[in-house]
């Protein structure tokens, strides 16, 4: 599905309000085909971004065109609305309107909506169709608004942390729709503050932090650039046997702790090694599992922080 | 000739053109008009769907209607009861009682029973006022002395107050039925305009014009600020929809929900005697102005406000002075000259005391002035309101 051509290209957009840089200086293009997502922290500048692509807010500096068109021109941005989707961050629709009739009610925006029963069935929301929207849990109504976004057909679609607030469950069924479009050749710009989003779905991820970009590239190829090697977690059953097994280890090799668990991510240790040295000092732990390196691994390294700030 | 040739081609590209962008400009109206007309399709199912939205537009008019009717609807229907203690029961007393039935909108009660005490008796029966005619007034009648009636009343009472009025005219015209002297002056009464209009007709404006100003500010600035809240004005703002578009079906919308409780307002009136024929085709176009005033200072208020405490507050604020202080309910004329003055600022008064000129006559001088102050008013705030609309991004 990847192509080569560029449908979005981003030139040293910057965007500030008042004194205050939300953007400092973004470049980067969007293939057409591709899921492509803008990964980082609240604050770090993705939802600016997105709305100054669908045309929400206008640039401080710097140029952009979607498709060929100059977001600039008041002109050509009426064009881009009619061959873009959005859905907004937090986006509620008419309560007191059916599935159904918000369906048709946004679709009705455009001149070239897809037939209702089909946006229906391909969403599965066929059972849901005459319920009000006030009535259905949080993943159907990111699902009503997945269908209000594509209900054009758009070409480009964006979505401003899609599963952001859902649960596990409902947030793949929602990676599973928006890779069922991606297969008919839409390309997907979304924003996520999720390290597993772009990893689970998108071909191409952009890491930013406070306004400025840190890094692009495939998620495969960012975590292998940035991440040495799988980590070791130990979990530990009381504070005691917590405050030992740092004692023994932190001489061995770099450690991290994160409320309960005891993290190493450096390669000068083995998983057998861990084991003998706590055996040997009879050190007690719940569990010790290894994990793959996440894209949060890459930030952490590109930023030194977090990307949920909690 | 190959310059004739060559401008054939160009005449016929430069007709294609102009016939091309006529066709894309029949075309992008045509998508507008659709647009327009979905939301307003939209904006009128979640209308019907909400049961605030139906009180505020169809109930409260009905409510208003029928309270301050009944309240202050008093035509010659209505009837004070004047209860009348006979101690004389002579052939005179009898002709004074006749003469006071005789009165419009008063009832004479004649006590049959014996009173000991009269203010005893009043409290016990719950009433107000009372008439006592003294044993001698027929003989002191009859010997042209003066003789004094007795009136007992409740000088909390409006109602006393009022009979208490009815009675001292009455017993005016009777001493100059006695004295037997023609009279050297009366008076001539000239109504300045065409038509006459009782309480009820009056209040019918000012009812049509409260609903209109409570639809605007408490559901177009509650609905407004959800859609901001919630993000459907952010998404429509990346459709090819306009702001425009969004104004004018909300209005359209508006002035179908103004126009139906102008006519529900009318219809219930009509128990209270309301004179139909006093309405004029012109009320619509007040109708049209109160409407794009009120939502002009909707869309002013919702740029300012935030959140929906905020709209209770506002909507408040501003509905509950200009329905006291506007003469909407209240007829000018009974305040203090400062609340009169006060009154001035508020628009309700300009579009009520408007649509009440326009039932009186609509060719006088008052009906211009007022009727142009309106139209300036409306055009105003629904430019303003246009332009404080910011359905993208606020910062």
């Amino acid at each position: 599905m990847l192509s080569q051509e560029n449908v979005i290209e981003i030139s040293d957009l910057k965007k500030t309000y008042g004194s205050d840089e939300i953007i400092a200086g973004l470049t980067f293009t969007v293939k057409k085909g591709e899921i492509f997502s803008l990964l980082g922290p609240d604050g770090s500048g993705k939802t600016s971004t997105i709305e100054i692509l669908v045309g929400l807010s206008k640039p401080s500096e710097g140029e952009i065109s979607i498709l060929g068109f100059n977001i600039k021109s008041t002109i050509e941005m009426r064009e881009i609305k009619k061959i873009i989707g959005f859905l907004p961050q937090e986006f509620r629709t008419h309560d007191n309107l059916s599935v159904k009739e918000n369906i048709q009610f946004w679709g009705k925006m455009y001149d070239n909506m897809i037939e209702t029963s089909e946006i229906l069935s391909i969403l599965n929301l066929e059972e849901k169709a005459n319920t009000r929207y006030k009535h259905l849990t949080p993943g159907f109504k990111k699902r009503v608004g997945l269908a209000i976004a594509f209900v054009n057909n758009p070409e480009i679609v964006f979505l401003d942390e899609p599963t952001a607030g859902l649960d596990q469950f409902s947030k793949r069924e929602v990676w599973d729709i928006i890779k069922k479009f991606n297969k008919e050749g839409k390309t997907i710009f979304i924003t996520t503050n999720d390290a597993i989003e772009p990893q689970a779905i998108a071909d191409r991820v952009a890491i930013i932090h406070k306004g400025l970009m840190k890094d692009i590239g495939t998620p495969i190829e960012l975590i292998d650039r940035f991440s040495s090697g799988n980590k070791i977690i130990i979990k530990s059953p009381t504070e005691q046997a917590r405050l030992d097994a740092i004692g023994i280890l932190q001489s061995a090799c770099p450690l991290e702790v994160l409320y309960d668990e005891i993290i190493i991510s450096s390669e000068e240790i083995t998983l057998l090694e861990i084991l003998e040295k706590l055996d040997k000092a009879k050190v007690r732990y719940s569990d010790i599992i290894t994990q793959k390196p996440t894209l949060n691994d890459v930030f952490i390294t590109l930023t030194g922080e977090t990307l949920n700030k909690k | 000739m190959s310059e004739q040739s060559n401008e054939a081609p160009q005449q016929n590209a430069r007709d294609n053109e102009g016939k091309n962008r006529f066709k894309k400009t029949m075309l992008n109206i045509g998508s507008s008009l659709r647009r327009i007309s979905n939301q307003t399709g939209g904006i009128s199912i979640k209308y019907f769907r909400s049961p605030s939205s139906i009180f505020w537009s169809i109930v409260y008019p009905v409510i208003l209607i029928l309270l301050f009717g009944a309240m202050f609807g008093r035509t010659i229907d209505t009837y004070y009861s004047l209860d009348v203690y006979d101690l004389d029961k002579s052939t005179e007393s009898e002709k004074l009682i006749t003469a006071l039935s005789d009165l419009p909108g008063l009832t004479i009660n004649e006590i049959e029973e014996e009173i000991d005490l009269v203010d005893d008796w009043l409290n016990e029966k719950n009433k107000v006022i009372l008439l006592e005619i003294p044993e001698t007034y027929g003989l002191r009648v009859s010997l042209n002395l003066t003789s004094n009636l007795k009136v007992y009343y409740d000088p909390s009472s409006a109602t006393a107050k009022v009979i208490l009025e009815i009675i001292e005219e009455a017993v005016s015209m009777e001493n100059i039925f006695h004295l037997e002297i023609d009279l050297k002056y009366d008076l001539l009464l000239e109504n300045l305009y065409t038509n006459e209009l009782s309480f009820i007709d009056s209040l019918v404006p000012g009812i049509i014009m409260i609903t209109i100003s409570t639809i605007a500010l408490f559901t177009s600035l509650s609905y407004d600020l959800e859609e901001k809240r919630s993000g459907i004005l952010q998404k429509l703002a990346t459709t090819p929809a306009n702001k425009f578009e969004w104004i004018i079906s909300k209005q359209i919308w508006q002035i179908f929900l103004a126009i139906l409780a102008g006519l529900l307002t009318v219809l219930f009136a009509l128990i209270f005697n309301f004179n139909a024929g006093s309405l004029h085709p012109l009320m619509l176009v007040y109708i049209v102005f109160g409407t794009m005033t009120f939502s002009g200072i909707a869309m002013i208020l919702v740029r300012v406000i935030t959140n929906p405490d905020g709209v209770i507050i506002a909507s408040v604020l501003i509905t509950i002075p200009q329905i006291l202080l506007s003469g909407a309910l209240v007829p000018l004329d009974s305040f203090p000259e400062l609340l009169q003055f006060i009154s001035r600022i508020f628009p309700l008064y300009y579009l009520t005391e408007g649509m009440r000129f326009l039932m009186l006559e609509a060719t006088s001088a008052m009906w211009w002035r007022f009727f142009l102050i309106s139209a300036s008013m409306a055009i105003g705030f629904f430019v303003i309101g246009i332009f404080a609309t910011n359905w993208k991004k606020d910062r």
